[in-house]
């Protein structure tokens, strides 16, 4: 029998055996199971390949990967203009991922250039040289909270000096991160950080009109969209967009990524002895912790495995359960370097397929390869749970890893 | 049902049967040419550029032409050439048997 006090919240066009309840931000499921992924995986056994959740506000959940595969990339029906849950009311808007097409192409083409592979595999030095000086930071302590340390320190030095932002601020650029993304942030809240973030993103460009160096923000000042140059507007809208991108998403999955590694120490012998298969390393980290939440606006009603959605409804693809569908990968909460024909769509598919994949990809086999040959063995402190967020990104906080030193 | 006739990176060549109504980049993946499911993949929707073939010269006129967003995103490879498209924007018709195909270098 539905909770009828559920079934209350769901609009009439939901069957009842469509109603299951989610919690987008804090699922129960994820702290029964002490696994954002495992506990999300969860909601293959217990629910309908799509169903409808009338927690925070209501919203539509796709479960499994061949389904997202679909809806993604299927712009006549769905809409990136709404990508919050919950819903908030604000005018701001992220270039390119809120475009839908014609538009969005354009847009999209001004970031390519700057993250296409070629321009990524130049940044590979740079980015080597990042991941060592972190590492010399904490190797002789033999103890690090990795997270903050390293997770985030890494991709978000990297992403601050790709930008031209000045590295003072780093402390202050994650502190907007973390109020953005925290799940006890209201809406409204959360539109006055938006704010922020732009007001932010917009003095940077204004230094650069006047100042020119050779970083991303002067480029994109440079940068034309139908022969004309971008407006201010445009620029911190995709500035805005760039900052929420930029200084999170590697910083959480590699948080994830060595969260396990730390306990597995198999693993941690392979990828020492056979640095080779770091990239399917890399792959299966992805695909076993992806974080991303996405959520699309429906536009036009739609019928999609038997669930009628309907215009100006949210449906959410919940890209962790894309990696963790057993339809997909047989046996999907065990990390296999090896699994064959893997799957995963933790950048997303379709047009707006996340643009800096390559740069992530590339920063989680480097600072792979560096830590695993300068830190070959190590392990989780003792006694210390890592925290979890969950929501439109997941997070792990406070991961205490420790390992022998030369001295010990 | 044409056959491609395709070109890997390699040097090597082979048959391709495929099906019409599948867009060329399907069939090369249907096909095992493994080449062009790269990484950066978008999944078909001309908003990546990694699909990109050189279509035999005297074959190229057979093709649907061109369109604007696909033109931008070929701008952005080094080798284009005046026989260049990206698979993904190819819709496969009987028409198009014997096709000659060669998978273009990586961005």
């Amino acid at each position: 029998m539905i909770d009828p006090e559920l079934r209350k919240l769901a609009p009439d066009h939901v069957r009842d055996d469509q109603i299951v309840a989610y919690d987008y931000v804090s699922d129960p499921r994820i702290a029964k199971v002490g696994d954002v992924q495992l506990g999300m995986h969860l909601l293959h056994e217990e629910a309908p390949d799509v169903f409808y959740s009338p927690l925070n506000g209501g919203f539509w959940v796709i479960t499994r990967l061949d389904i997202m595969s679909k809806v993604l990339p299927d712009t006549e029906h769905f809409s990136n203009k709404e990508l919050v849950i919950p819903r908030i009311v604000s005018d701001n808007v992220m270039i390119p991922l809120n475009l839908d097409p014609p538009e969005h192409l354009q847009y999209r083409m001004v970031l390519m250039r700057h993250f296409e592979p070629k321009a990524i595999r130049a940044m590979e030095p740079f980015i080597r040289e990042w991941a060592n000086r972190l590492i010399d930071k904490v190797i002789d302590r033999g103890a690090c909270e990795f997270a903050e340390e390293i997770g985030a320190a890494f991709p978000v030095s990297v992403f601050m000096e790709l930008m031209g932002y000045p590295l003072e601020q780093f402390e202050e650029f994650r502190k907007i991160v973390h109020a953005f993304f925290a799940p006890e942030t209201t809406p409204e809240e959360r539109v006055r950080v938006q704010d922020k973030i732009i007001e932010t993103v917009a003095v940077y460009f204004e230094q650069r009109r006047k100042e020119p160096r050779d970083d991303l923000v002067s480029k994109l000042l440079q940068e034309k969209v139908w022969d004309r140059p971008l407006t201010t507007d445009e620029l911190n809208s995709i500035g805005f967009l760039l900052f929420l991108a930029g200084l999170d998403t590697v910083a959480n999955t590699l948080s994830f990524t060595f969260n396990y590694l730390a306990q597995d120490q198999k693993m941690q012998d392979r990828l020492v002895a056979n640095p080779e298969i770091i990239p399917a390393f890399v792959e299966e980290a992805l695909r076993r912790f992806s974080i991303v939440q996405q959520p699309r606006l429906v536009k036009k009603d739609v019928e999609i495995n038997g669930a009628l959605m309907k215009a100006g409804e949210l449906v959410v693809c919940s890209l962790p359960l894309a990696g963790m569908d057993d339809h997909r990968n047989p046996m999907p909460e065990v990390f296999d370097v090896d699994r064959k024909d893997r799957a995963h769509l933790a950048f997303s598919i379709g047009p707006h397929t996340c643009i800096g994949n390559q740069l992530a990809r590339l920063e989680m086999r480097i600072l792979t390869e560096e830590w695993t040959r300068r830190i070959p063995r190590f392990s989780r402190a003792p006694g210390r749970e890592p925290e979890r967020r969950s929501g439109g990104v997941a997070a792990l906080a406070k991961l205490y890893l420790e390992w022998p030193t030369a001295r010990h | 049902m044409p056959t491609l006739d395709v070109t890997t990176r390699n040097g090597e060549r082979r048959q391709v049967n495929a099906q019409s109504g599948l867009t060329l980049k399907q069939a090369l993946m249907d096909g095992g040419v493994s080449e062009i499911s790269a990484l950066t993949s978008c999944g078909g929707f001309c908003s990546c550029g990694t699909c990109h073939v050189f279509i035999g010269a005297s074959d190229f006129a057979r093709l649907p032409p061109l369109k604007a967003d696909e033109d931008g995103l070929l701008d952005f490879h080094d080798l284009r050439s005046p026989f260049s498209r990206l698979s993904c924007q190819i819709t496969l018709t009987d028409s198009l048997d014997g096709l000659r195909v060669t998978i273009a270098p990586p961005l």
